[in-house]
């Protein structure tokens, strides 16, 4: 400890870059913890409310069957729900959901405040929507607000909580509506067999699922897919923070050990063995890593807690709690302490081992000249003197140079890779609407087919259809039931042909298709709420999504609700006929804005991520050249002293740096290209769609100029500093 | 032996044919090159505070060879850096080649530096990266305009006068202590600046040596350029113009020795 205090004040400008580097870097590497962080938010929430293993909407459902539902194999508790579509008198669309508060065991309402609803007009909701003791007018029947809060699976949307009984006499027949079962095993395929022995004991009665059930298998929460993805990305930029914050640590323990060299040498002669001087050497780069990780981990643990909340706030609506990944913490503390030590093991044994005579002469470290590297740089007369010394510089100390070379790669790939990915994502966004001719499409809000096909008769740029999930080779897709001659849609085919009418034809995803390895003429068993059923494969569509496009009478007919529809699409942005269900229309434009505002979000987030990893990587490049400096202050000094300028200094390490550079952004473009078709290849192969790169390369030019200005900046400042003592004073610690 | 060191009589050679630009003469014969005025720098202040030379007046002629004595401490280096434009004193005038140099910026300094002094460091100070040659001509590419080809000719007379012609193409660490300490006084040299600082140059070289870059500055000196000597060995001083003698940051006495070598 008193040695690293003494250590401390020889150099306390360099000593510091370094441990605030490696620190940021450390905590850069937090980000590793961003999915655990937000995971335990999300188990803990799910944990609290009991969330159901499957969720699925039904026809409506009275006592008995929820009873024979009870009563099958590997069902804890089957209980049912309501919820219809309400229109509050401000226009605002949103939900009635009806809970039986009293022996409900799962989605119990979270209360921030008030009380839950006691009587058949109370509701509890969300702040945005009223304070409590206001009164809600929805679909015509006015609730009075008793309380604050909300359910996990609603989280993202502010609806109504009331009594079952206040939804139910809503309903059709006045039954349940929503099914939700938590069972014993709760692997995928115990929950599917559940799904499929459920539908069985519907059928008799003529009830059917209205939706695709969803399964929440092995404890899963219903968002963890979506911040799953945004995870996977997280953890790569935390890997490159990680390899920053290594090459770092490898490059300044290596200076504070080698520029021991004569010290050490001096001591060696006077009879110190070099075990126990090897063992203060290291201790040297321990100290500097013990202050880089009590700085760093907590701003690891702050960072990640910091985008885990951005995450679950933008995508989940839920605010998380403070949460702390132990297993990060000792990752990066143990991977930050035995690169600290193999480094300085290896710099330390290079130093006691250099031959005394010849480490006793050098002032600086190791000497120019004693490598035929050195020798073949001086062989090659590049240039003026200033690039001479410029090029041998970098020659001289090589593993300086490749560190510097690949904190400014990392620096530029993270700031290629931002733009890269959002304009992949951009373009991704613009090309599944492509296909798309409607100006406006309006769904029921309720399960069902709820209108016939023929409303839209009269209306020349109107049509209708379905739209539902449904699932295939294990993937779940969306199902559009159109007209064959539809004019809504384009399908754009890259092989096969449209569909024919009432032949139970499909035109399929092209990328998911190939994913899948379906061909044309192939036979699909494709999986709807009502069951599985058969269609033949006669296209394919380049629409860069997970889609199947059917016939629509086939489709209804599959649903169990022959001629009927629950979607109309027009080429106007409104639609002037009205529909016998509440609906939700949205125009392209709503979901332009809607595809942009969560681009947005994606791209703020990265940002925030990628602004880290550049800074941590600037600082890396920064602390570099700082200790480079500090280590040539005698040369430079020498060199004023020969009358040069500062302006010349500058353009000595400005001549140094800009080859650097170069080859940096270089290598930050290959990076960040290579990372972006990384982290596009596992989304498309997670999705089982085709995404596509769009390489940023509008952005080249201005990481360039900004990464050279930072260089230029980087050697204007250093030199001023450097200047700043005069030259005899530089000189004089130099004997 | 000394002249298979360092050849001497190159050196009219090299300066008549080679440098384009004739040695700074003095605007008159007899004027004061350096005029220190009360010079003072002191580090740290109060009870701390370091003096390293205090109230020195001093005239140093030009074309003067001037021995700078005293012992271990008493301020003989930092007079030089100051004389020689490297250091800024605490207080006092300093008129160099008619230059008020105390209050200049650093940039005008170094400038000033490069075409007016050539300074001889105690502790060498080559550049660790360029070859000997290189470093002799560094000097010259900060000090003169003068051309790439004819700077390298140059370099490698000024190597040769100091008897290291063939080592132009080593590195700093190829050297011993006394080759480097010749190529620091080449490079010094080089560039014929009317002013020359030599911190114990001879410190690092055997007695023949020694004297032989004594002569080659008491040469220069002769030639109009005005030469500071900064040394431990009386027997060298003794063979000075003057020889300044300090103590404790103050110029005890300053001896002429009529025509000395
Ligand atoms: N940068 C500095 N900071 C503080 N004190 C200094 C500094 N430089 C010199 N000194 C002090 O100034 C005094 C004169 O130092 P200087 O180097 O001029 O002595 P010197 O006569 O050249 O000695 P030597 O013969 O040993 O080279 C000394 O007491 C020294 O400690
Ligand atoms: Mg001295």
């Amino acid at each position: 400890m008193k040695s690293m205090l003494r250590q401390f004040r020889r150099a306390p400008g360099r000593i510091l870059a370094s441990v605030f580097a490696l620190a940021l870097a450390v905590g850069a590497i937090g980000v590793l913890a961003i999915p655990t962080v937000s995971g335990a938010t999300l188990r803990q929430a799910a944990g609290g409310q009991g969330l159901a293993d499957i969720v699925v909407d039904t026809t409506s459902l009275d006592q008995s069957q929820l009873a024979l539902i009870n009563e099958i194999d590997n069902v804890a508790v089957a209980e049912g729900q309501a919820t219809v579509a309400v229109r509050l008198s401000d226009g605002f669309l949103t939900r009635l959901v009806g809970l039986d508060f009293d022996t409900q065991t799962m989605d119990i309402v979270q209360l921030t405040d008030g009380r839950l609803p006691g009587a058949v007009d109370e509701v509890v909701t969300s702040k945005s929507l009223g304070a409590i003791g206001d009164h809600l007018v929805a679909d015509g029947s006015s609730y009075e607000i008793v309380g604050h809060g909300g359910t996990l699976w609603w989280s993202d949307s502010d609806v109504l909580y009331a009594q079952l009984d206040t939804v139910t006499a809503l309903t059709e027949d006045g039954g349940t509506n929503r099914l939700v079962i938590t069972a014993v095993d709760d692997g995928i395929d115990d929950l599917r067999a559940i799904g499929d022995e459920v539908r069985l004991v519907l059928q008799p009665r003529g009830d059917t699922y209205t939706t695709f059930p969803t399964y929440l298998p092995d404890g899963s929460t219903p968002i963890d897919q979506d911040i799953e993805q945004v995870s996977t990305l997280i953890g790569l930029l935390g890997i490159v923070a990680g390899l920053v914050a290594l090459v770092l640590l490898a490059s300044t323990t290596n200076t504070l050990i080698t520029e021991r060299t004569r010290e050490v040498a001096v001591m060696r002669a006077l009879g110190g063995r070099s075990r126990p001087l090897r063992r203060r050497l290291r201790r040297i780069s321990f100290g500097i890593t013990g202050m880089a990780l009590v700085i760093g981990l907590p701003l690891g643990v702050l960072i990640s807690n910091f985008i885990a909340r951005m995450v679950l706030e933008e995508f989940v609506g839920i605010t998380p709690d403070f949460a702390i990944d132990w297993r990060v913490i000792a990752g990066s503390a143990i991977g930050v302490l035995l690169g600290a030590r193999l480094v300085a093991a290896r710099a330390a044994r290079g130093v006691t081992k250099l031959p005394l005579a010849e480490a006793l002469r050098d002032r600086e470290g190791a000497p120019f000249g004693n490598r035929w590297t050195h020798r073949l740089a001086t062989r090659i007369p590049t240039g003026g003197l200033f690039s001479r010394i410029a090029t041998r510089q970098s020659v001289h100390r090589p593993a300086r140079t490749l560190a510097v070379v690949i904190q400014i790669s990392a620096a530029v790939g993270a700031a290629f890779l931002i733009p890269s990915l959002a304009n992949s994502v951009n373009e991704f966004n613009s090309a599944t609407h492509e296909p798309w001719a409607w100006e406006s499409t309006t769904q029921a809000r309720d399960a069902g087919l709820p209108f016939s096909a023929s409303v839209v008769a009269e209306s020349a740029d109107a049509e209708s259809g379905i739209y539902v999930e449904g699932e295939l080779e294990e993937w779940q897709i969306d199902l559009y039931g159109l007209e064959p001659d539809t004019e809504m849609f384009d399908p754009m085919l890259t092989s096969g042909r449209w569909i024919s009418p009432e032949s139970r034809e499909a035109v399929l995803s092209a990328g998911f298709a190939k994913r899948n390895d379906l061909q044309v003429g192939d036979t699909l068993m494709i999986e709807l709420a009502s069951g599985e059923f058969e269609y033949h494969l006669v296209g394919l569509a380049n629409d860069f999504s997970r889609t199947a496009y059917l016939d629509r009478t086939d489709l209804a007919a599959d649903l169990g609700e022959p001629g009927m529809v629950n979607t109309v699409w027009s080429m106007r942005d409104h639609l002037d006929i009205t529909l016998p269900a509440a609906t939700r229309t949205s125009t392209a434009a709503d979901l332009d804005a809607d595809d942009n505002a969560g681009r947005a979000a994606i791209v703020t987030i990265f940002s925030a991520i990628g602004v880290i990893v550049a800074g941590v990587a600037a600082l890396a490049v920064l602390s570099s050249m700082t200790v480079s400096l500090f280590e040539r202050r005698h040369e430079l000094a020498a060199m004023q002293a020969l009358g040069a300028s500062r302006r010349r200094l500058r353009g000595l390490l400005i001549r140094e740096l800009l080859p650097l550079g170069a080859i940096g952004v270089l290598g930050g473009i290959i990076l960040g290209a290579l990372g972006t078709r990384g982290i596009i290849m596992s989304f498309e192969a997670s999705n089982a769609v085709d995404i596509g790169v769009v390489d940023a390369l509008g952005s080249v030019p201005l990481i360039a100029a900004g990464t050279f200005a930072a260089l230029v900046l980087l050697a204007l400042a250093t030199v001023r500093s450097a200047a700043r003592r005069p030259v005899a004073v530089t000189l004089r610690g130099a004997a | 032996m000394l002249s298979e060191h360092v050849n001497l009589d190159n050196w009219d050679m090299h300066t008549t044919s080679v440098l384009v630009r004739p040695p700074s003469a003095p605007a008159t014969a007899d004027a004061s090159l350096v005029e220190a005025r009360d010079l003072t720098r002191i580090w740290g202040k109060g009870d701390a505070a370091q003096i390293g030379v205090s109230g020195v007046d001093l005239d140093i002629r030009s074309g003067e060879l001037v021995a700078v004595i005293g012992p271990s401490g008493s301020g003989k280096s930092t007079l030089g850096a100051l004389i020689a434009g490297i250091d800024k004193p605490t207080s006092g005038s300093l008129v160099v080649n008619g230059t008020r140099i105390d209050r200049m910026k650093t940039d005008r300094l170094a400038a000033w530096r490069g075409g007016n002094v050539g300074i001889v460091f105690q502790d060498f100070h080559l550049l660790p990266t360029l070859t000997a040659v290189e470093n002799v001509e560094l000097a010259l590419d900060l000090g003169t305009d003068i051309g790439r080809r004819q700077r390298h000719k140059i370099a490698l007379t000024a190597l040769d006068q100091v008897g290291l012609a063939g080592h132009a193409k080593k590195l700093p660490a190829q050297m011993s202590g006394g080759e480097q300490q010749r190529v620091g006084i080449a490079r010094a040299t080089v560039t014929r600046a009317s002013l020359i600082v030599a911190d114990e140059p001879t410190g690092a070289l055997d007695q023949a040596n020694g004297h032989a870059v004594f002569e080659l500055l008491a040469g220069l000196a002769r030639m109009g350029t005005t030469v500071i000597f900064i040394t431990h060995d009386l027997s060298l001083a003794g063979a000075a113009d003057r020889i300044v003698s300090m103590i404790d940051g103050r110029v005890e006495s300053v001896t002429e020795q009529g025509a000395a070598s």
